[in-house]
């Protein structure tokens, strides 16, 4: 199993992903402890220098990432065909107990890396770097996270069994199976719409009204916006999984959310997802953003970097929204009925 | 300075490490070709790998969807007849048919010839007539319909070799008298790969030759018309009838894609050392900087570059070099297996399997393929280069300052 | 009207510090130099006034003391502020040139305004003002390597020039050139101080630090300023 060549890919790519990370690890952890802004002695230009080697490091992280999410999908996929049981995906990932904890981990770090990143960029903005020790702090607590993922994906691909039968998702996301799969598709579209939307307006509401009042600008406004954000992502899932996903393939069973990447459905899952994931990170860096208050001389740009946030969260979310409704709407003017 | 935008600046930036790698023509062409030739391999693996799969799929669609063989003493035997009606009633259950093949080992020759038996009427009037070269037979062996035969292109030429190209005599030792079979055509050209050794007898005669008692078959074949049934029948075969062993279509599917993976991971993994000296080359010539290089970061730099600005010309490089080195790599690659049809790889994939598959070699690229060999190829070569495009990034200007000549 | 543009405050620079081979180029150098004029440091090789050069060009950090540019302590600074003070403010010129030999002429000229995002259009056209103003228009694509040594000059001058920096600093620019190209130089940069140009030179040629539009000579000696 392990030399199956998407696995061989996964392998590589996480371990080149952890080996950098190790490498910016050390780095970072210099930095923290040595770090003197008013010093000028070799070793303050040296530690100045290493800043960049760790940016570097990140961006390296974050791009490697995201072509991991990608590529676990696909190899998922593909392995589905030499896992009895499995038709797509899902089924590769629930053949045992690591698949989805992996890609839950992967998400999760994704918007780690981007957050780390936004903050980065800001506080390389400032003469004096304000940010500096928090920043590298936050990193070297980061790093577990890389680490439970490459144990996570050796984990999952050595235990791989191709003797084992698995379930598709026909019955992964079936409302009578059990566990989490069971729940998410459960959940009727006449709870989990009114939710969504209800998130969303919480969200305009919070964007253009509250964040308005001065005073509660202060405190409520912002406070709000990145738990709103989370809120958004989840329900959102929820929604694909349960909604949208039945009319994509026009099919009252069908509910799963890996199916529609591929070729036959037009890659479709493909502009959904990144409307997701991008509104999600943009909005939920925005709202990470407001808690930054001081140093005073950072709030100036912060302030910027929040308001391009903002737009970019708001078009991913309104493009998340018509893109996922598209089907919807064109069966039911097709049909003129609901499924 | 009136600056331009973000976007102008990364424009500039990538067209200065183009023009960089240029410059450097001789350093990165040594990295390139070895770099193109590493590609080439991953992915010539990957396409042959993926389109026999393919292959296998479409003409897998063929199998039966179930085969069913009785199993004594854990080898297989001959199936009687009597089974048929309890498997016929199974709910789900279209049909069920009866086949008759077996091998026969011509001793003076050491080859094995696969025989399989049916009504030749079959093939003398429907569509697949234009499969074979019909040859042309006097009328007197019309009295023994039974012992016709039809061979493919692999038996006639050994059978030549004997003289015995228009009549064969099957004989086994312990036989009162050999059982002679007329020619009456031979299997074209193009169903060579699964009709070179292949003798198709009149099934009389081939019950004859594989001394098959009446009632007897080889084994059965179950057709299922809905496929997600297609498990529990066998499960409930084997349930009723514990020494009846079943194959699924899907089971010989899976099969060849995970023996095909296994192929294809064994001779991935002996690249994998070429691959990682290629690495430990890449990390050594980018941490050596020349001093022409090292001169030209300095003047970069002394002239107000940023480190973060030099330090995406080497990304950009990197990305560039590697970027170009994949597309070369998998546009040789794809030419070798699609137009020269893969001499010297194509051995090591075919040749071990009782089906063979007629490779034809469907190209089979899908985007997906693209974004494994990127991982393969363009991640690790990115971060093998990340700590030495930082050292060199961070060239103080001083170099140059303190410079002579 | 004369205000300061450049001032060195007890400026130290120690290579190795603390190590064997530890060595103090410039010692408690302060200097101030008003807007619009033509200044020579002077003294022997080893004076240290190259280094003092590259600290006031924001080319290297001092060890101790103060380097004010317009009013803005740059000594403090992080790399990426100070760079980009050094693009707004300041022009080098290398003692070597230092320029890159396989690029063309034009190419060499803007290479520093390609970080900052300026597009090939805009950049032809600043360079060509600067190709003419230099007589180097018939060179323009030439690889610089082919050039001869005058012409190279006007290049890193040319280059220098590229971002409309008020000051120009001259590491030893004649010490590569005979006579003839000297004097040549000379009238190059009495013209720049005639249009405006805060310009510091280092220098142990004669001609340049008695030229009669020298406003200031400093003497360094064994890394201090003693005059």
């Amino acid at each position: 199993m392990i030399l199956h060549p998407w696995v061989l890919g996964l392998i590589i790519g996480h371990s080149a992903l952890l080996l950098v990370f190790s490498l910016g690890l050390i780095n970072a952890w210099q930095i923290y402890r040595g770090w003197d802004y008013n010093s000028t002695e070799e070793k303050q230009f040296l530690l100045e220098k290493k800043t960049y080697l760790v940016s570097t490091v990140m961006n390296f992280a974050l791009f490697t990432q995201i072509l991991m999410l990608f590529l676990l999908e696909i190899a998922a996929d593909e392995l589905a065909n030499v896992l009895p049981g499995a038709m797509c995906a899902v089924g590769t990932l629930s053949s045992n107990s690591y698949g989805f904890p992996l890609l839950d981990l992967k998400i999760v770090s994704f918007f780690v890396y981007f957050i780390w990143l936004v903050i980065n960029y800001l506080d390389n903005q400032i003469e004096t770097y304000p940010l500096v020790r928090k920043k590298y702090l936050g990193l070297i607590l980061i790093y577990p996270l890389a680490v439970m993922e490459t144990i996570l994906l050796f984990l999952f691909v050595f235990n791989l069994d191709p003797s084992v039968i698995t379930s598709c998702c026909g019955s992964v996301y079936n409302e009578g199976a059990e566990g989490l799969g069971g729940s998410l598709a459960g959940a009727s579209a006449g709870f989990i719409l009114p939710l969504f939307f209800s998130i969303v307006t919480l969200q305009l509401l919070n964007r253009f009204v509250f964040k308005r009042w001065s005073t509660v600008d202060k405190w409520f406004g912002n406070l709000l916006e990145f738990p709103l954000w989370i809120a958004f992502f989840m329900s959102a899932i929820v929604v694909t999984i349960s909604f949208i996903s039945i009319y994509v393939y026009e099919m009252l069973s069908h509910k799963c959310p890996f199916c529609f990447m591929g070729a036959e459905y037009y890659y479709y899952g493909v502009p959904l997802y990144f409307c997701l994931f991008v509104a999600t990170a943009t909005g939920m860096t925005g709202g990470l953003l407001g808690y930054i208050r001081q140093p005073s001389i950072l709030k100036e740009k912060t302030v910027i970097l929040r308001k391009k946030m903002e737009f970019v969260s708001l078009w991913g979310m309104l493009a998340f929204i018509v893109i996922g409704f598209l089907p919807f709407v064109a069966y039911y003017m097709k049909t003129g009925r609901l499924i | 300075m009136i600056s331009g935008s973000w976007f102008e600046k990364q424009r500039n930036i990538i067209d200065y490490s183009l023009q960089s790698l240029l410059r450097r023509r001789s350093k990165n062409i040594l990295i390139l070709i070895i770099f193109i030739l590493l590609v080439f391999a991953v992915s010539a693996i990957l396409f042959i790998t993926g389109s026999l799969t393919k292959e296998m799929m479409i003409t897998s669609n063929d199998l039966p969807d179930i085969t069913v063989q009785r199993i004594l003493g854990g080898r297989q035997v001959n199936i009687p007849a009597s089974y048929i009606p309890e498997i016929e009633e199974i709910p789900g259950v279209e049909a069920v048919e009866t086949r008759v093949w077996g091998y026969f080992y011509l001793a003076s020759l050491q080859a094995n010839f696969t025989i399989f038996g049916m009504d030749l009427t079959l093939l003398e009037d429907g569509e697949y007539q234009k499969i074979v070269n019909w040859k042309n037979i006097p009328d007197q062996t019309e009295n023994n319909p039974d012992f016709r035969m039809i061979i493919g292109q692999g038996v006639f030429e050994l059978l030549k070799d004997i003289q015995m190209e228009k009549a064969y005599l099957f004989y086994q030792p312990f036989w009162e008298k050999p059982i002679p079979f007329d020619i009456i055509g031979t299997f074209k050209a193009e169903t060579e790969l699964q009709s070179n050794d292949l003798m198709v007898l009149q099934t009389e005669g081939a019950r004859r030759v594989l001394e098959l008692p009446p009632d007897e078959f080889s084994d059965l074949v179950v057709y299922v018309p809905n496929p997600e049934e297609i498990e529990n029948i066998a499960l409930k075969i084997r349930r009723y009838f514990p020494e009846l062993r079943t194959i699924t279509r899907v089971q010989i599917q899976n099969t060849y894609a995970s023996v095909f993976g296994w192929k294809s991971a064994f001779v991935l993994s002996s690249l994998l050392v070429a691959i990682f000296a290629f690495l430990i080359l890449i990390w050594d010539k980018a941490s050596g900087l020349s001093p022409d290089e090292k001169r030209e970061i300095g003047i970069l730099k002394a002239i107000g570059w940023d480190t973060d600005v030099v330090l995406s010309v080497k990304f950009w490089e990197g990305f560039i070099l590697s970027g170009i080195a994949s597309l070369a790599g998998i546009l040789l690659a794809y030419a070798y297996i699609y137009w020269l049809r893969a001499p010297g790889l194509r051995e090591i994939f075919i040749g071990w399997s009782t089906i063979y598959p007629s490779f034809q070699l469907i190209p089979d690229v899908d985007p997906k393929f693209l974004l494994l060999i990127v991982t393969i190829s363009v991640v690790p070569y990115l971060a093998v280069t990340v700590f030495p495009a930082w050292k060199a990034a961070i060239t103080d200007p001083d170099v140059i300052m303190r410079n002579i000549g | 009207m004369s205000n300061l543009i450049i001032e060195t405050i007890t400026v130290t620079k120690t290579y190795n510090l603390g190590k064997p081979n530890e060595v103090t180029a410039v010692k408690d150098a302060s200097l101030q130099i008003n807007e619009g004029s033509l200044v020579v440091l002077k003294g022997p090789s080893g004076s240290g006034k190259t280094t003092l050069l590259s600290l006031i060009g924001c080319q290297a950090k001092p060890t101790r003391g103060e380097v004010i540019i317009r009013g803005k302590r740059i000594s403090k600074l992080p790399e990426k502020f100070m760079n980009r003070h050094k693009r707004n403010h300041i022009g080098f010129i290398f003692q070597h040139f230092q320029l890159i030999g396989g690029m063309s002429v034009l190419d060499n000229i803007v290479l520093p305004l390609i970080p900052e995002g300026i597009s090939p259009k805009e950049r032809s056209k600043r360079a060509d003002r600067l190709l003419e103003r230099f007589d180097l228009t018939h060179r323009r694509q030439f690889k610089v390597s082919h050039l001869s040594g005058g012409e190279q000059q006007r290049v890193a001058i040319a280059r220098a020039l590229i971002n409309n920096a008020g000051i120009l600093l001259a590491d030893e620019p004649s010490a590569h050139l005979d006579s003839r190209l000297t004097s040549d130089l000379l009238l190059y940069i009495n013209q720049l101080k005639q249009s405006g140009q805060t310009i510091l030179i280092t220098s142990h040629d004669p001609i340049i630090y008695q030229h009669p539009a020298v406003d200031q000579v400093f003497e360094m000696k064994d890394g201090q300023v003693i005059s």
